[in-house]
């Protein structure tokens, strides 16, 4: 388990780095390299580090901590085929710890970040909606009930198109530079984790690449089923690529016109799960 | 400060044979896989930041953060 925690962390950095290039490409810049992520993270754990004085100290290194634990337990409930509520606790609680972040520091650029971030949180309510929709079909909120449904009846990515769409916007919205990236906009320097520099921001990008690779390893359980780790990469990959088209060609919306869509989308989701559970 | 490098070290040293030992004993089906899960939940966190820190902490007092221009 310690080797598949570590492929995760790296590939899912240099999943982020993939991302950051497409994005430069359509945006006609070379770009950095694909593996530019990885390097940070190396970059920041050989720089001076130390507490602010205006911090609070035990929330300011608390919450890195915490924030890799969640992740890494995120994983290893995904990949053994855990509980898709604890997942989705994860997320929302992804939200309570970017929120910690940013007060902790004593900036006022964190405490932007912040609250930001519970604002962001409407991007999390559709996953209520894909959820109730999965479990209307597969009776079963566990992953390998869900991916063992699916070896029989195909693919919920087409039986469910909408609670996958649904599901992609809410890993859009974890992107970087995405439509929905109201906590790490620039005017904001650099949202909730300003102040975190350092070893405390490679401890940030540990938990990068594991968020990256739990959200997309997630989708294509839940909607693709059960792939060989092949496999597992070039959908992974391909889905990065998608998700860099859609960030790269969508402006970052304001956070009042992020959380509108967010919730507009949601309604039309639960108009959707209406529909669904009136004709199952 | 020194005394705290130190400090860091050792806890990147416990805690990295601690998830060595996890591995062991899973491997070994003395512990189930559950466990060492958790046990990878709690010191994998305090194994990189600790890493880290021991490499890097600074030697002298603490900045005041950037409030704006």
């Amino acid at each position: 388990m310690i080797g598949y925690l570590l492929f995760a962390v790296f590939f899912g950095l240099l999943l982020l780095g993939i991302h950051r290039k497409v994005i430069a490409r359509i945006q006609r810049r070379p770009g950095p390299p694909v593996w530019q992520e990885i390097l940070h993270m190396f970059k920041f754990s050989f720089k001076s580090t130390w507490v602010p004085v205006t911090a609070s100290q035990s929330l300011f290194i608390g919450i890195v901590l915490i924030a890799i634990g969640i992740w890494s337990a995120a994983l290893f409930v995904v990949v053994t085929g855990g509980s898709i509520l604890v997942i989705f606790g994860i997320y929302l609680l992804h939200k309570i710890v970017e929120h910690g972040f940013g007060l902790s520091s004593g900036s006022p650029y964190g405490k932007f970040g912040g609250v930001r971030s519970v604002i962001s949180a409407a991007s999390e309510i559709p996953l209520f909606v894909s959820v109730a929709v999965i479990a209307l079909y597969t009776q079963s909120f566990e992953v390998s009930e869900i991916v063992r449904y699916q070896e029989v009846h195909g693919p919920l990515l087409f039986i469910v198109p909408l609670a996958a769409v649904a599901m992609y916007l809410v890993v859009l919205s974890k992107m970087p530079s995405g439509p929905f990236s109201i906590v790490e906009s620039k005017e904001i320097v650099s949202g909730y984790k300003t102040e975190h520099f350092g070893v405390w921001r490679a401890g940030l990008e540990v938990t990068n690449g594991l968020k990256t690779y739990v959200l997309l390893f997630t989708f294509l359980a839940l909607f693709i089923g059960s792939l060989s780790i092949g496999w597992v990469v070039v959908a992974m990959i391909l889905l990065v690529v998608s998700l860099a088209f859609a960030c790269a060609l969508c402006p970052m919306l304001s956070p009042f016109d992020s959380v509108t869509v967010q919730t507009l989308f949601t309604l039309l989701m639960v108009g959707y799960a209406a529909v669904l559970w009136v004709v199952a | 400060m020194k005394g705290r490098k130190r400090l860091y070290g050792r806890l990147a040293l416990v805690s990295g044979l601690l998830i060595l030992a996890g591995l062991l004993l899973n491997l070994g089906g003395i512990i189930s896989l559950i466990a060492y899960e958790a046990l990878l939940v709690l010191l994998f966190p305090v194994f990189v930041l600790s890493l880290g820190l021991w490499w890097m902490a600074r030697e002298h007092e603490a900045d005041i953060p950037f409030l704006g221009y």
